[in-house]
């Protein structure tokens, strides 16, 4: 009997065991995640994600689902921008990520509207027409049945409601794509090592980026999955993209 | 043009450290609560909206949805709302949406108390802030004399150097004059017909 394969970084798995290999990446860069963003990215993620809530159209009394939220830095947001009379689930199907992030949107005093979710992104656990906007940030690549989480997500957005999924992608500009191939494969695994003490985990990220798909077949992938009026930004140079689609 | 996301961060961070110490806005603001209003300053071109959430506002520096209305002027009429409570009814600022909202918030931000040169200053210094405050204070001086004495120049230039327009004493005295011919014209013409009355009678 032939085992379904799927890629974890550059090699090839059985699609049974990415979802435990990527869990144990996350379990082990869960501490210093925060810390390695800033450090990786020189900050510049937290433009990403700013962009990302501007394109939301989120407002008071609205319900978000923050998918791979991970430490909570979109859930945050959407916990302020909703209010009271709204609410933010934070879900990531790592109970590690899950941790860091509620204990520390708690000690931040972002509590009352946000539930925590621990689930996959390809089977929610939530009913039909739930949300007013689905976001899910540097996740999807992680994700091993793409089409089956898209669905997913198109069946728990409410008419109405819009997808966000902000990921790393291919950079437009050949000379800006020598630079980041030669950082991501180099500066990256040494940065790991230097402050996580996980070069590995650190050169999966980097693979992993390379294995996504472009800008066009996400969209594609989209449009697939039942999504409409899509489209997408490339930001940093299309280093990463905003990709966003509507629920009809 | 959308505010760059420094200067977004700034001003919610003066708003959110200037509302807890207003509390009537504060409770004003339940009234308008869930709301969102854009922004559109016209010169320079500015978007942004403001949700009023909780008694709280938050600046959106981008809202990539529809807004409860839109409020559409000059950053000098919006500047304006502070002080006065009539530049809605004046019509300087357009409205589109809920007119409503827009007139509850107009007068939210007339009511208000926030002093701009107080919450400028952690972040400008204090030093700074007040030189801003007597430099606009100046230039408020200077733009109402400016406009004042424009306008003599330019009444000047019409009436004596390029003769265009007449003064008021020569308006005047025109006027009186075409009142005094009108009135001869009528003399003449009772005259005339009292002439005609008698001719007809001998």
């Amino acid at each position: 009997m032939s085992t379904e394969k799927t890629h974890f970084g550059y090699k090839d798995v059985d699609a049974s065991v990415k979802a435990s290999m990527v869990g144990d990446v996350f379990h082990s860069v869960a501490g210093k995640y925060d810390v390695m963003n800033d450090v990786m990215s020189f900050g510049i993620h937290r433009i990403w994600k700013q962009i990302t809530l501007d394109q939301s159209g989120v407002r008071p009394g609205h319900t978000v689902l923050d998918i791979a939220g991970g430490t909570g830095d979109l859930a945050k947001q959407f916990s302020k921008r909703v209010g009271s009379k709204g609410s933010v689930v934070l879900a990531d199907i790592n109970a590690s990520m899950l941790a860091v992030g509620r204990e520390r949107l708690t000690n931040e005093g972002v509590v009352g509207n946000l539930q925590y979710t621990q689930c996959d992104a390809e089977s929610l656990p939530f009913e039909d027409d739930t949300f007013d906007c689905i976001t899910i940030a540097f996740g999807l690549r992680n994700v091993t049945k793409k089409e089956n989480a898209l669905m997913s997500m198109l069946r728990v957005l409410k008419p109405g409601g819009r997808l966000l999924i902000l990921e790393f992608s291919k950079p437009v500009l050949p000379l800006l794509s020598k630079v980041y191939d030669a950082y991501s494969f180099t500066a990256l695994p040494m940065m790991g090592k230097l402050i996580a003490d996980d070069a590995d985990s650190y050169r999966y990220l980097a693979e992993s980026i390379r294995m996504h798909p472009d800008q066009k077949t996400l969209e594609s992938m989209m449009v697939d999955a039942g999504f409409e009026n899509t489209s997408y930004q490339n930001l940093t140079g299309g280093v990463v993209a905003l990709h966003k689609g509507f629920k009809f | 043009m959308h505010l760059p996301i420094p200067v977004a961060l700034i001003i919610q961070k003066i708003i959110s450290q200037t509302l807890p110490l207003d509390p009537d806005t504060q409770r004003a603001l339940e009234t308008i609560d869930s709301k969102v209003i854009a922004i559109k300053v016209q010169q320079p071109p500015i978007e942004f909206a403001l949700s009023i959430v909780d008694r709280d506002i938050q600046l959106l520096r981008v809202f990539d949805a529809e807004a409860d209305t839109t409020l559409k002027a000059s950053l000098s009429d919006f500047i304006a709302m502070q002080s006065s409570d009539t530049v809605i009814k004046s019509g300087r600022i357009t409205i589109s949406g809920d007119q409503q909202l827009a007139n509850d918030f107009a007068l939210i931000v007339y009511r208000s108390e926030v002093d701009w040169q107080d919450a400028l200053a952690p972040f400008l210094g204090e030093t700074l802030v007040h030189k801003l405050g007597e430099v606009a204070k100046r230039f408020g001086l200077w733009a109402g004399e400016t406009k004042t004495q424009l306008r003599e120049d330019t009444s000047d230039y019409l009436q004596e150097e390029a003769d265009l327009l007449v003064s008021p004493n020569q308006a005047s005295s025109f006027s009186n004059k075409l009142d005094k011919a009108a009135q001869t014209v009528e003399s003449l013409e009772q005259r005339i017909a009292a002439l005609e009355q008698s001719g007809r009678g001998s």
